[in-house]
């Protein structure tokens, strides 16, 4: 793959923007101390500011079929005038667009770093950036029709994104005909440095030990939620007070009924297995 | 065959079909913009710039919207050639907007994207991004009695050096939020062609709307603290550089090679309005205190 874009994917609430700010740190936005400043700046593939000066048309007056359409384009424009690597993040599935072509296009692709998290922890998260209860959220998470950003009542900054559900979206980045590196969540909090070493050597990065132990240093979630407290995080949802809420793994044992676990893996439950979050 | 006269942003406009959008108006000179429905090219032989929905040779467009129509452009020509069983009124949305955009572009106007409303006999605009509440802010305040000079494109033209804004077609697009604060019956609505939950609201006005001179430009943004609604004067040249950015169809702009021309007309606004940024509290119903801010702000003018 010769593109210049690495996708950065996951379903939503699963480490990418804790990726995206480790990378921000380790490429260079060191000195930084605003909760704003700390990610890869002009990173998300779902940007409708993006869209609207690529295509040279406002996303707005676009049906949203047509708007999925031109993305591939957009894409690939983004790849062959970037003249460098660039770590893009995509919550949507790896699909192809009404078109039939793939919304992530090889010609731009350079590879995918894939993260994947417990999604009863997900759950949790979710819930809480969507100020939506967990058991709306679960069913939210079984629903193959899932979007973010669907502007059924407003404009949002995001163009649409679908993600369908938790199990069809890991799945499509799992079989996706691109180079990829999937980790686990809990693999970024647990082993931290074999896992973000494996990342940076995948992500054609030539940085060593210490630049990375660095970059890791400067994006712990301790140190994010005291920047949070100072001033607010533009990537957090209009009603939620804080985006960097807990970062653990397991969260869910404390926090989710025994019915409401039980649910997610009757509907998740393959793929959970799969990934390891089951006992055999 | 007999054809249609109107005037819009300060040109007028001769049409092969009625634009039931527009007041008719008796010519009074020949049209700067002819629109035509008839064959169009299928591509252009030397394109210097493109996208998948337009092309150009410097010279010509060709613009494609997908399932509504094409749009060839060339020397204040318009010609329009739609998809079987269109809505002339989806036809329309990008004859008046894109297409003609170009026209306004290449005919030397300054065409920014903001809405203008009229207030003591000046001309106030509203610029930022899309979604930054461009379109509700004119609906709010044509609901307090000021009439609206244009939605999401405001065109600018020079008297005397003097930035007068002209007059677009009396409506506001709204989406279901935004709408569901302003009042309104629903015979003054139109469903938008693309989007589900987005809706045309037609603005009546006592008197046609006149050019008049453009005092001031408010570029909004949102305040996501919900903090109270703040002012700020901008210097000359950063409001230079902020109203540059909010030309209407930038890349459009660009690929015409006229952003230097755009930039000083942008140059010469900033010698007669004054420009603010306005952060607003995201939350739609707090909508009243905003104008009544502003109507403290217009009281104070001299």
């Amino acid at each position: 793959m010769t593109g210049n874009l690495y996708w950065l994917a996951s379903y939503p609430k699963s480490g990418n923007t804790w990726l995206r700010i480790f990378l921000g740190q380790l490429l260079g936005q060191t000195e930084a101390q605003d909760i704003n400043q700390l990610a890869l700046s002009d990173s998300i593939s779902s940007s409708r500011y993006r869209f609207d000066q690529a295509i040279g048309m406002s996303a707005a007056e676009l049906a949203q079929d047509t708007i999925d359409n031109l993305r591939p384009w957009v894409y690939e424009k983004w790849s062959s005038a970037a003249g460098k690597l660039q770590y893009v993040k995509a919550h949507d599935a790896y699909h192809l667009t009404a078109a039939g072509a793939p919304l992530f296009p090889a010609a731009a692709t350079r590879g995918v770093i894939h993260i994947v998290r417990d999604p009863r922890d997900v759950a949790l998260s979710l819930a809480h950036h969507l100020t939506k209860s967990v058991d709306d959220t679960i069913v939210f998470m079984a629903n193959p029709e899932a979007c973010f950003a669907k502007a059924e009542k407003h404009l949002p900054p995001q163009l649409r994104q679908w993600m369908g559900d938790w199990s069809r979206h890991t799945q499509s980045w799992l079989t996706c005909p691109l180079p990829r590196l999937t980790v686990r969540y809990e693999d970024m909090l647990s082993d931290t440095l074999n896992t973000f070493t494996q990342i940076v050597q995948f992500a054609q990065i030539d940085a060593d030990r210490t630049r990375i132990q660095t970059a890791l240093e400067a994006s712990r979630f301790s140190r994010l939620q005291t920047l949070e407290s100072q001033s607010r995080f533009i990537e957090s949802p209009h009603k939620v007070e804080r985006f960097f809420r807990k970062g653990q793994a397991g969260d869910w044992r404390e926090n989710l009924t025994k019915a409401q676990a039980d649910k997610i893996v009757a509907q998740q439950g393959a793929m959970m297995q799969k990934l390891g979050y089951l006992p055999d | 065959m007999s054809n249609f006269h109107y005037r819009l942003y300060g040109l007028q406009i001769q049409s092969d079909r009625e634009l039931t959008e527009l007041t008719p108006i008796s010519p009074t000179c020949p049209a700067d913009v002819v629109i035509q429905h008839g064959v169009v090219p299928v591509a252009l032989a030397n394109v210097t710039d493109s996208s998948p929905l337009w092309q150009t040779d410097g010279r010509q467009f060709l613009v494609t919207i997908p399932e509504v129509a094409h749009y060839h452009i060339v020397d204040h020509v318009i010609t329009v050639a739609a998809f079987p069983n269109v809505p002339a009124s989806d036809v329309h949305l990008y004859l008046l907007g894109t297409a003609l955009g170009i026209v306004l572009h290449q005919h030397g106007s300054l065409p920014l994207h903001a809405s203008a409303i009229e207030v003591r006999g000046k001309a106030v605009a509203f610029a930022g991004v899309s979604g930054e509440g461009k379109s509700t802010l004119a609906a709010h305040l044509h609901r307090r009695g000021y009439r609206v000079f244009s939605d999401d494109i405001a065109v600018m033209t020079f008297d005397e050096q003097r930035p007068m804004v002209q007059p677009g077609f009396q409506k506001v697009k709204l989406w279901q939020d935004a709408l569901s604060h302003v009042p309104h019956e629903a015979t003054e609505l139109v469903r938008d062609h693309s989007r589900l939950n987005k809706y045309h609201l037609a603005l009546q006005h006592s008197a046609l709307i006149e050019p008049a001179p453009l005092a001031e430009i408010y570029l909004l943004t949102e305040n996501r603290l919900d903090e109270a609604v703040t002012f700020t004067p901008m210097e000359t040249i950063p409001a230079i550089f902020a109203l540059g950015e909010n030309a209407y169809r930038p890349t459009i702009l660009k690929s015409l090679g006229k952003k230097q021309a755009h930039f000083q007309q942008c140059a010469q606004v900033m010698k007669h309005a004054r420009m603010f940024t306005l952060s607003r509290p995201k939350v739609i119903t707090q909508m009243d205190a905003l104008i009544d801010a502003l109507e403290t702000r217009w009281q104070a003018w001299v």
